[in-house]
């Protein structure tokens, strides 16, 4: 692997991670009674990035090397499921956390200017939402990585 | 200072800031909580001690995180499947989750106090445990019986030091 | 942007996530089983994959202008919630149609 795929590679896991926190940050804040607005906007804000610059550093590691050179190791080896249930699983689930991220960031926005319980409510829960998918697709990164023997 | 240095030592410092945010969380609040009500400044200390532990919970997972992809990078990939790691893994999880159910007051504050502190303790303490034959079954056969003796022990000392409403 | 646009907009990115987690889901399923189509999005996009992504991307952002301009912004809330549901459907029926796949149940 060459050094720009391992820094691709890195990246991705990092920024996934920085907007995993941020998304976690955003749900912990919103719920709250009186939540501390310019905090939840900056970490919503900070979550939409984080996944859209992990799915591009992600989306190159996986066009340019993974097809090529992992996936055919995991799935001659010892554990194909690791590629053919969690990959397969992770790499589409993961395009629905953007779009997720989008509208929570809007729903942020729309909190912090109207007071109403059933829109925080359903905010709460697209936020939530997002920070679950995000974190079971996280998890099934490290079951693909520890199928490559 | 190489990568796996690195991380060693970012690792270390999450554990820290979060057995001891959670250690310190228990102690303030017992403190806080002792004339029956908790003042503006005991809620800022414990806001300021919950934001050290979310910081040490992300060093910690950023940290745990950088462990995997070195492991990938560096072709060491067969401690990604180690029964230990999982079951340390889904500890943090549930640090995560029981955080969320104590911000939203679906758990009492006792229960989630008590899974608060020993799942810090449980994930250091797995962590420090050095490689061998371990059984998923009887890790969480013991923590869940810890958390249920914590729960007791933070139940006593609430009794002993915080006035009861009648 | 006032409170009555910002919500006609949210109601609009909610309905535009929802296109795309069921337009995600049917590439995704019907693609595995329909090869024509999977060969279409890598002759078209170079991956199948960067093809789902940048359909998504395309059906999110036409739906989401097109009805920031025309819905009321008076269903906010519930359009929110379906597209919860919408994107917990779509991660469940992919994953489990891999399972299934894997063990050619499918």
């Amino acid at each position: 692997m060459s050094q720009f795929l391992a820094t691709a590679l890195v990246l991705h896991v990092v920024l996934g991670l920085i907007a995993l926190g941020a998304i976690h940050l955003t749900f912990m804040q919103v719920i709250r009674k009186q939540p501390p607005w310019g905090i939840v906007v900056a970490a919503a804000w900070t979550a939409l990035l984080g996944f859209l610059l992990s799915w591009m550093t992600g989306a190159y590691y996986y066009v340019v090397h993974y097809g090529v050179a992992v996936k055919p190791r995991i799935v001659s080896g010892e554990f194909p499921w690791a590629h053919k249930i969690f990959m397969e699983a992770k790499e589409h689930v993961f395009l629905l956390i953007p779009f997720l991220a989008v509208v929570a960031l809007f729903a942020v926005y729309a909190l912090r200017e109207v007071e109403n319980p059933a829109l925080k409510s359903a905010a709460s829960a697209i936020i939530a939402t997002t920070l679950v998918l995000g974190v079971l697709v996280a998890a099934a990164g490290v079951i693909v990585s520890g199928g490559v023997r | 200072m190489d990568w796996y240095t690195f991380l060693i030592i970012t690792h270390i410092i999450g554990t820290v800031l979060g057995v001891g945010g959670a250690t310190f969380a228990e102690v303030h609040l017992i403190r806080a909580l002792r004339d029956g009500t908790m003042s503006r400044d005991e809620n800022s200390i414990m806001q300021a001690t919950y934001a050290i532990l979310r910081v040490g919970f992300f060093l910690l997972i950023l940290s745990g995180f950088g462990f995997f992809v070195l492991a990938r990078l560096e072709e060491h990939t067969g401690l990604l499947y180690s029964i230990k790691l999982w079951a340390k893994l889904g500890i943090v999880g549930i640090i995560g989750v029981n955080a969320v159910l104590l911000q939203l007051r679906w758990i009492p504050l006792l229960w989630g106090s008590a899974i608060a502190f020993t799942s810090w303790y449980a994930a250091l303490i797995l962590g420090a445990l050095g490689r061998g034959e371990y059984s998923f079954f009887w890790i969480y056969a013991v923590y869940i019986a810890a958390i249920i003796i914590v729960y007791f022990v933070l139940r006593a000392i609430h009794a002993r030091y915080i006035p009861h409403k009648h | 942007m006032n409170n009555k646009t910002l919500m006609r907009f949210l109601q609009a990115a909610a309905i535009g996530s929802i296109v795309a987690s069921i337009l995600i889901a049917i590439l995704t399923i019907v693609g595995e089983e329909w090869v024509p189509l999977k060969d279409w999005l890598k002759n078209t996009f170079t991956h199948h994959w960067l093809g789902k992504g940048a359909l998504a991307i395309v059906a999110f952002s036409l739906v989401t202008l097109w009805q920031g301009y025309v819905c009321s912004g008076e269903k906010t809330v519930q359009a929110i919630w379906y597209a919860v549901i919408a994107a917990l459907l779509s991660a469940v029926a992919m994953t489990g149609f891999f399972i299934l796949h894997t063990f050619q149940l499918v």
